[in-house]
């Protein structure tokens, strides 16, 4: 066999190689981008090939392993095992990698008016009935005697619950105006509190106005740390339109409970036939390590050369360092408003602007989970023959394992055309193509995808409309 | 020579199918399938009859060869089950040999004799009859293995062990079979430590005289390029190498080494190699990349390497893995050098193009080392090895190798892949390139530092008096 593919630890731990499985792994395919890198891949294991014991504990220990492969001596590919589906006795299991399966760092944004103030003094309920005091606050500036309230008091009780509602009619207990009556309606129909106070000590509150301008506000990270340490950091960011602070705390609080861990789930519903079941099958999919790039987000808008805003994004990443970023001066935007984007998006689209002489440029993650970042090719680099067959500058066949996208390749068999007038650029000869993705099927089959310049200049456009690519000063 | 034809085991009595009370052959016109190269199972089918007359003794007989079905069953999936083999030799031929079973299937001979039951006319002769049905592996095996022949450490940054020459107790004796033999120990030792070792096979049959074959291409004897000069280094490969000054940071040809300069002999370096470059760097990174071609052409239009980033510096030096390419490059079946002179390689050259990325430290470059590729080749990594511990390498007769490294006991099983890593009939060479744990000084490494390796040599027919 002309490969291997070894399994190792997860990325998060260190070292330890798991086994070759490359005997085992039925229709190994992987794909590697242009612009992304090493980058999706597939295999599957059979009971005809392991014991049941063996699958399981395949399926149980190894999901977020990493997998290399080596062919003719050279790596080759390398990610993780990012999906697992296992068919056994009829039933079906996943387990993913997922964002948004899996997920144990949230922060939650949200809209809601700015608290126009907070607690200042001693702090207790119902001084009179349905009221509240603060000994040191003057209330009059946000109470109302007639019509719908204006304001709302949100209440954090000692012991971490929640009482809110509605002010109206500020009083006098201590100090002038120390208190006010509170409503459970914006009408201010019912007297009384929502949420807990009953028994209740209140700690701190804010006051904030009702029919004021929403604003961005944020729920600060919660992190289920067992789960970090055990697969990495998983960072999801949820925005909600309008809402409360309790119901952002409380879509947090749910979503780390709920995917946390990259749990195993039972999938569709059962069956009491006896019919026959066939040998139990685990399909493995794999991901390159470009991917683990969104596991993380950029917060901060920021404009600069594309180089610098790539290493910048590359270094906030939990598993890929830069290995290469050349020099590219076009000034590019991460826009992070109104929601944060994910590191990898930012990275893709930086890296599809290409340069500011209208240059296509590449750009992923390769072996030893390094990112490069280059200009495409200026020279072609392998022929196309007749009969389909790829060869290299000597007209050797290419080895399919060993080919990398990114590079310019030349159709012989194709109609020549004419070079438009003007140019001697390679990229404008009718005979030659980019190509910016390979797949190899093993043992021995080599696919690739040609890229439609379409592509680029689309998604160009759709920066520059976006702002996110600024027109450079002459 | 008598004719032997048994079902062998280690831990079980043999079942001799000719010439011997129990089982014989009925078919006297059988003679084995012929396997295929790197091919399926082959199906042999033998009709075997008992010519025991006691009840008794016919059962211990099938119980016996039920025992062996049983066990070549598990033993094609349990890797701790002794191996069924069936030893064959024919009556005039000099040398046994055996084949690893996979399966054996029995099937009642429509003409077969009854055994019991019944009243005594119905008692035939009490001699049953099967169609044996025997899987077994496409090669036969010589039925002991040979020795590798010891090979004392050497300061050479590529070594080419000559695996058919005399040892210390050990003759001198060239593969015979006709295809590859089997490697059933090898066992490499480093004198200091071992994190990486690349392996090539290098046989005579298709490459010519195996002693004039180059295993490295000291860098310092190539013609250095833009901002390269020669620099005494006695860590180094030769003592020297190529040193590139920061100058520019941008792409440049640094060193071009070709063919003529190490060899006149070109043919007897003809092959497809992956080539390594031995190289660190003083401070800060580099990139490298070789590209393949010939002196005259323009670098654009060579075939490339992948590219590399280089940030180890002297103590760690490591091997690049620079890519995989042919000598020559032209097709020669299409352009044989009979009719096409191979004075025509002697340009055939490897450029080395580097450029800096950080810092300002300079890139020193070793020498280039080709592993061939064309015939079975082995890469072991992730090894820590020290001066007291070894790496095995084995093939199962089934066909399934392994790797493991005996650090205090059996240490660690590292990753490693193999290809044909089959030594060809003939005379032939083993092309190792070691490398120290996280890079370092040259390596020196001993075959046989432990247990003697061993191989087997195979046939896909008959073994004659070879």
């Amino acid at each position: 066999m002309t490969y291997s593919l070894d399994l190792y630890q997860r990325p998060i731990a260190t070292g330890g190689h798991l086994g070759n499985y490359a005997d085992v792994a039925r229709e190994w395919q992987r794909s590697i981008r242009a612009i992304g890198g090493y980058f999706q891949g597939s295999f599957t294991l059979s009971e005809e090939d392991l014991t049941l014991a063996e699958l399981d504990w395949f399926y149980d220990e190894y999901f977020g392993g990493q997998l290399k492969e080596q062919a003719f001596m050279m790596p080759t590919w390398e990610g993780l095992l990012y999906e697992f589906r296992y068919v056994k006795g009829g039933r079906e299991y996943r387990r993913t990698l997922d964002p948004e399966r899996w997920h144990n760092r949230v922060k939650v944004y949200y809209t809601f008016p700015d608290s126009v103030d907070t607690n200042q003094g001693a702090l207790t309920y119902n001084p009179a009935a349905n009221s509240f005091q603060d000994a040191a606050q003057n209330f009059d500036d946000w109470d109302v005697a007639a019509g719908d309230a204006t304001h709302q008091v949100s209440v954090t009780n000692s012991d971490g619950t929640n009482g809110w509602g509605f002010l109206g009619t500020a009083f006098t207990t201590t100090n002038p105006s120390d208190s006010v009556y509170v409503f459970e309606d914006l009408e201010r129909a019912t007297a009384g509190w929502n949420g807990d106070v009953t028994g209740k000590t209140p700690s701190s509150y804010t006051i904030s106005a009702v029919a004021g301008t929403g604003a961005r506000q944020v729920v600060d990270c919660r992190e289920n740390a067992d789960a970090s340490a055990e697969y990495g950091h998983m960072e999801y960011v949820a925005t909600l339109g309008g809402t409360a602070p309790e119901l952002a705390t409380a879509l947090q609080a749910k979503e780390l409970v709920e995917f946390a861990w990259p749990r195993s789930w039972k999938m569709g519903g059962g069956s009491a036939s006896v019919e026959e079941r066939g040998p139990a099958t685990l399909e493995v999919s794999c991901v390159g390590f470009w991917a683990t790039l969104n596991w993380r987000y950029r917060e901060t808008s920021r404009i600069a050369t594309a180089a610098s805003l790539l290493s910048t994004l590359v270094t906030a990443s939990e598993f890929v360092t830069a290995g290469r970023i050349d020099t590219n001066d076009l000034r590019v935007k991460v826009d992070c408003d109104p929601a944060p984007i994910r590191l990898g998006d930012a990275l893709e689209e930086i890296v599809l602007a290409g340069d500011r002489s209208g240059n296509i440029w590449q750009g992923g993650v390769y072996d030893s989970r390094l990112f490069y970042y280059e200009a495409a090719p200026t020279t072609v680099e392998y022929y196309e023959l007749e009969d389909g067959s790829l060869v290299d500058l000597a007209m050797n066949p290419v080895i399919p394992a060993l080919v990398r996208p990114g590079f310019l390749l030349r159709d012989l068999s194709a109609p020549s055309g004419t070079q438009p007038t003007g140019t001697s650029s390679v990229w404008d000869d009718p005979t030659v193509a980019y190509v910016d993705e390979v797949t190899f099927v093993a043992p021995d089959t080599l696919e690739y995808h040609l890229m439609e310049e379409e592509e680029s200049v689309t998604a160009l456009r759709r920066m520059i409309e976006r702002g996110e690519v600024l027109p450079v000063p002459h | 020579m008598a004719q032997t034809l048994k079902l062998s085991r280690t831990g079980s009595s043999d079942i001799n199918l000719v010439n011997a009370s129990g089982w014989f052959l009925t078919d006297p016109g059988w003679v084995p399938q012929i396997g295929e190269e790197f091919g399926p199972p082959v199906q042999e089918a033998l009709k075997i009859q008992s010519n025991f007359t006691s009840q008794d003794n016919i059962a211990a007989a099938m119980v016996a060869l039920n025992k062996l079905r049983t066990y070549a069953a598990r033993s094609a999936y349990d890797r701790q089950e002794a191996i069924v083999w069936l030893v064959d030799q024919l009556s005039s031929e000099t040398g046994q040999r055996q084949a690893a079973v996979r399966a054996l299937r029995l099937q009642q001979l429509a003409e077969q004799h009854g055994v019991g039951g019944g009243d005594a006319g119905s008692m035939v002769d009490l001699k049953p009859g099967y169609n044996l049905g025997i899987l077994r592996e496409p090669y036969w095996e010589r039925t002991t293995a040979r020795d590798m022949p010891y090979l004392a450490p050497a300061v050479l940054a590529s070594l080419a062990y000559d695996y058919t020459a005399a040892g210390a107790v050990v003759t001198a004796h060239d593969i015979v079979g006709d295809v590859g033999a089997r490697i059933g120990l090898l066992s490499i030792a480093p004198t200091s430590e071992l994190g990486k070792l690349w392996i090539g096979l290098r046989s005579a049959r298709k490459h010519g005289t195996l002693a004039n074959f180059i295993p490295i291409w000291e860098c310092e004897s190539g013609v250095n390029g833009t901002d390269a000069q020669d620099h005494g280094d006695a860590d180094a490969s030769g003592d020297a190498v190529v040193q590139v000054t920061p100058g520019t940071a941008t792409w440049a040809n640094r060193l071009a080494l070709t063919l003529a300069t190490f060899s006149a002999n070109e043919v007897d370096n003809f092959g497809t190699y992956l080539w390594l470059l031995r190289c660190w760097v003083t401070s800060g990174t580099w990139e490298v990349q070789l590209r393949f071609g010939y002196d005259a052409m323009d670098s654009d239009d060579m075939v490339l390497g992948p590219k590399r980033v280089i940030s180890w510096t002297a103590g760690a030096a490591r091997c690049v893995e620079g890519g995989v390419a042919s000598i020559p490059l032209r097709d020669l079946q299409a352009m044989p050098t009979a009719t096409v002179s191979a004075d025509l390689e002697a340009g055939w050259t490897i450029e080395i193009w580097a450029r800096r990325l950080t810092g300002s430290g300079l890139l020193e470059l070793d020498c280039v080392l080709p592993v061939p590729l064309d015939e079975g080749w082995l890469k072991v990594w992730d090894l820590l090895l020290t001066s007291s511990d070894f790496v095995y390498f084995a093939e199962s007769p089934f066909g399934k190798t392994m790797v493991c490294t005996n650090q205090s006991n059996i240490g660690n099983f590292p990753p490693f892949v193999a290809h044909n890593f089959e030594l060809p009939p003939g005379d032939g060479r083993m092309i190792i390139v070691p490398e120290q744990d996280g890079g370092g000084l040259i390596e020196q490494i001993l075959i046989n530092g432990s247990d003697v390796g061993k191989y087997t040599e195979r046939w896909l027919s008959l073994r004659g008096a070879e």
